[in-house]
């Protein structure tokens, strides 16, 4: 079937409909890559196999990630007319007690997470009922709102995750999605269209907080015929996994972003470099291209109108550096990931010397919501300087690892608290590291920072990508900063030398302080390469290479001192 | 790998712009590894000098080798998370068992490969070791290498 008109997007609405909210029982498992290692894939048989066996009417879907991970795996049942039920830690031999309570229609309280009445469309702003009475039993169980993980959250980016099967084109469609896309299209100009990103002041979730608008402004006022949209899936950062979350819970967000971008813009060609090593969420997107391509969601004149675009995905190749904007460019033309200088903006000379536009993978999910709801709405989410919200990937010395999302202005203390749910027990908290190797370590006072762009600049770090690694006292800063460097001279492309020698000193340097041999003078050379590494660097690589040093300088460094003068190490992490 | 495969992979990656990276990606996929005669083939026909093939698939290290990988692929995960929770130490006893086999006339120790994994994207369960696919936690990973040193 290809969907012309909005007549036939209302179709394939009702179809999505029928499966998210079936006549029969839904059972819906997370299978993100932690729910498999805790043998969710055994959990899905044997509630096929229980379910079958006791005659139950019920159809098994496999989705994303809700974000629980601590609780992974997690089952939600779904009977109609009663509220959603959210389970958690479900392992093999706890299914055929949930299986015969749903038999009964009942719920089973102590495995339950929490319940959800109804639920609201984020794309729509309508809320869905899934029961108008709640049955006594169900009463006992707290509501979504009421469970501690969701109450600091707002969901945009992870609208659908852990909600509909990715596999969907239908349940995707059912949720609101493509609405935006069939707006732009039919109701907006592509000028109208930049105009709202512009004034939802969407910045850039790939690091940098750059105005996605403005970049789309350039990249569509630049000369040139063929013009390029890309996706930045690159997740080079070593410690989260939440694109491949967005990738694997919700493939047709991404896309519905990106054909809207190509729309404002007037590009033909649209292009999604992914992480090296991705098979599971290769294989959704590819999926969801080819059902989009199908559907004439993609391709030439998209919903009847005269707009054609088309996507392609490609596979990185495994270097850090690639996430870069220009190594990224060259990654794509098949050519070795190294940066160049950006005398000339990639928005007038990118992929191929064509004008180019690159967002970060968050970044074009947010898009579809805000054409849908508009600049006012998106507007009241977030802070003054930084609008809408994060997602963000907690782990590290918390007790529970989490994958959320959070307005802009939460602060990093309410992360760790209601998300994570504090700090390993009996250890205190000492520092945060928000964004990956560049963003360098905030001490523990600072824990009152909120979410924000301009604010963590101000602190000396980044919000970066946004997943943040907690450290208990247990941690040793010099110990982490050699680690974040030793990480960075491995990923330098050798291309500059500030970047090639600099990065390689400081590691040098930072080997003899964690092995005890660490001298008076190293602190001001650290110093010295720092400011150097920022001020010549070609890319943003070397530039922000020495936050780590120059942030734990200036927070802790009196532990380098220790480490220097005393010899040992206060946290006993490094070996002297 | 044969030149007839080489000319498939070329028609398969025809219409992109571009396709270096993704013939060599199938290549590793297949062959397990880069073969010089094959490169050597593909460098002729798709007119690109052996010098930036090389230049290419050297850069990318990690997706890209030049020798055969070992039957079993064990990836200790050397990523932040892992690290707040003292993966190099995982590591280093990952090692020591490995040398143990080493010196048992049992299995060989060229069936196993060690690599250092960036990260494994599953940080919830750090500190992980990935063994053929599958991540596990340190003690499970000792008995998996055990086990299947056992296996012939
Ligand atoms: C070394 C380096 C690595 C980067 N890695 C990523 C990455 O993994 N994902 C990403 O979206 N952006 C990454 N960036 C930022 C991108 O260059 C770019 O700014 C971003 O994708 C633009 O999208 P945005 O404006 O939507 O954030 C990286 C930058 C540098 C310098």
């Amino acid at each position: 079937m290809k969907v012309k008109s909005i007549r036939d997007l209302n179709k394939l609405k009702s179809e999505g409909e029928k499966l998210l909210r079936p006549k029969n029982i839904r059972v819906q498992v997370g299978t993100t890559p932690y729910a498999l290692s805790r043998k969710a894939r055994d959990v899905i048989e044997k509630l096929k196999k229980e379910l079958d066996q006791q005659n139950i009417d019920a159809t098994v879907v496999r989705v994303g990630c809700v974000g629980i991970c601590y609780e992974e795996p997690v089952v939600e049942v779904i009977i109609p007319g009663k509220p959603k039920v959210t389970y958690g830690s479900i392992t093999v031999d706890k299914v055929p007690s949930l299986v015969k309570a749903i038999s009964k229609g009942k719920a089973v309280k102590k495995y339950a997470l929490y319940r959800t009445d109804q639920e609201e469309i984020i794309c729509s702003g309508k809320t869905f009922s899934y029961a108008s009475r709640v049955p006594s039993d169900y009463k006992k169980i707290p509501l979504a709102c009421e469970f501690k993980f969701f109450q600091p959250q707002v969901r945009i980016a992870l609208r659908n995750a852990g909600i509909i099967n990715p596999d969907s084109i239908e349940e995707y469609v059912a949720r609101g999605g493509y609405s935006a896309l069939s707006k732009a299209l039919t109701k907006m100009t592509p000028e109208k269209v930049i105009d709202v990103v512009i004034k939802a002041d969407v910045r850039g979730r790939g690091g940098g907080g750059f105005p996605a608008g403005l970049k789309w402004k350039t990249c569509r006022e630049a000369k040139g015929k063929e013009k390029y949209v890309l996706c930045n899936c690159s997740e080079g950062d070593p410690g989260i996994g939440m694109h491949k979350t967005l990738i694997e819970s919700d493939p047709h967000s991404i896309l519905e972003g990106l054909i809207i971008g190509g729309y404002a813009i007037g590009a033909m060609e649209g292009y999604i470099y992914l992480h090296y090593g991705y098979a599971s969420g290769k294989e959704k997107l590819l999926k969801a291209i080819d059902q989009a391509n199908e559907y004439g969601l993609l391709g030439k004149n998209i919903l009847g109108s005269d707009f054609s675009f088309s996507i392609i995905l490609k596979e990185g190749a495994g270097a850090y550096v690639c996430g870069e904007s220009t190594a990224l460019m060259a990654t794509l033309e098949g050519r070795s990931g190294e940066p160049r200088p950006k005398y000339i903006h990639t928005a007038e000379k990118g992929l191929w010397d064509c004008p180019t536009n690159l967002n970060n993978v968050e970044t074009w999910c947010n898009i579809p919501p805000i054409i849908s709801r508009g600049a006012g709405w998106y507007g009241k989410i977030g802070t003054k300087s930084s609008k809408g919200t994060k997602v963000i990937s907690l782990t590290g010395n918390v007790n529970r690892s989490c994958l959320a999302e959070v307005p802009m202005g939460t602060t990093m203390k309410e992360v760790i608290n209601k998300l994570g749910g504090g700090i390993v027990k009996g250890t205190k908290l000492k520092a945060i590291g928000v964004g990956g190797p560049p963003a360098g370590l905030l001490p523990a006072s600072l824990a009152d920072l909120p979410i924000d762009f301009d604010e963590l600049v101000k602190a000396g770090s980044l919000l970066g990508s946004g997943g943040m690694i907690v450290m208990n006292d247990k941690t040793c800063v010099v110990d982490m900063a050699r680690f974040f460097i030793k990480f960075l001279e491995e990923e330098s492309c050798g291309r500059c030398f500030p970047c090639r020698e600099g990065i390689k000193r400081m590691r040098e340097i930072l080997d003899g302080l964690s092995a005890g041999i660490g001298k008076d003078e190293d602190i001001d050379l650290l110093q010295e390469i720092v400011d150097c590494l920022s001020e010549a660097s070609l890319c943003d690589l070397g530039k922000s290479a020495p936050n780590v040093v120059r942030s734990t300088l200036r927070y802790f460094r009196e532990e380098y001192k220790i480490h220097i003068q005393q010899q040992v190490c206060p946290s006993k992490r490094c070996t002297m | 790998m044969n030149s007839k495969r080489v000319d498939e992979l070329i028609e398969k990656h025809r219409t992109e712009k571009g396709p270096l990276i993704s013939i060599l990606h199938d290549i590793q996929e297949e062959e397990g590894y880069l073969p010089e005669a094959t490169l050597s083939y593909l460098g002729d026909k798709l007119n690109t000098p052996l010098g930036e093939i090389y230049r290419v698939a050297s850069f990318f290290s990690k997706a890209f080798t030049f020798e055969k990988k070992a039957k079993h692929t064990i990836r200790v995960c050397q990523g932040t998370t892992c690290h707040v929770k003292c993966s190099d130490h995982v590591l280093e006893e990952i090692q020591e068992e490995l040398e143990k086999i080493k010196d048992d006339n049992f299995g060989e120790h060229e069936n196993f490969s060690m690599e250092k994994a960036r990260c494994l994207g599953c940080c919830t369960s750090a500190p992980n070791v990935e063994i053929d696919g599958e991540i596990l936690d340190k003690e499970s990973a000792k008995k998996t290498i055990i086990k299947l040193k056992g296996e012939k």
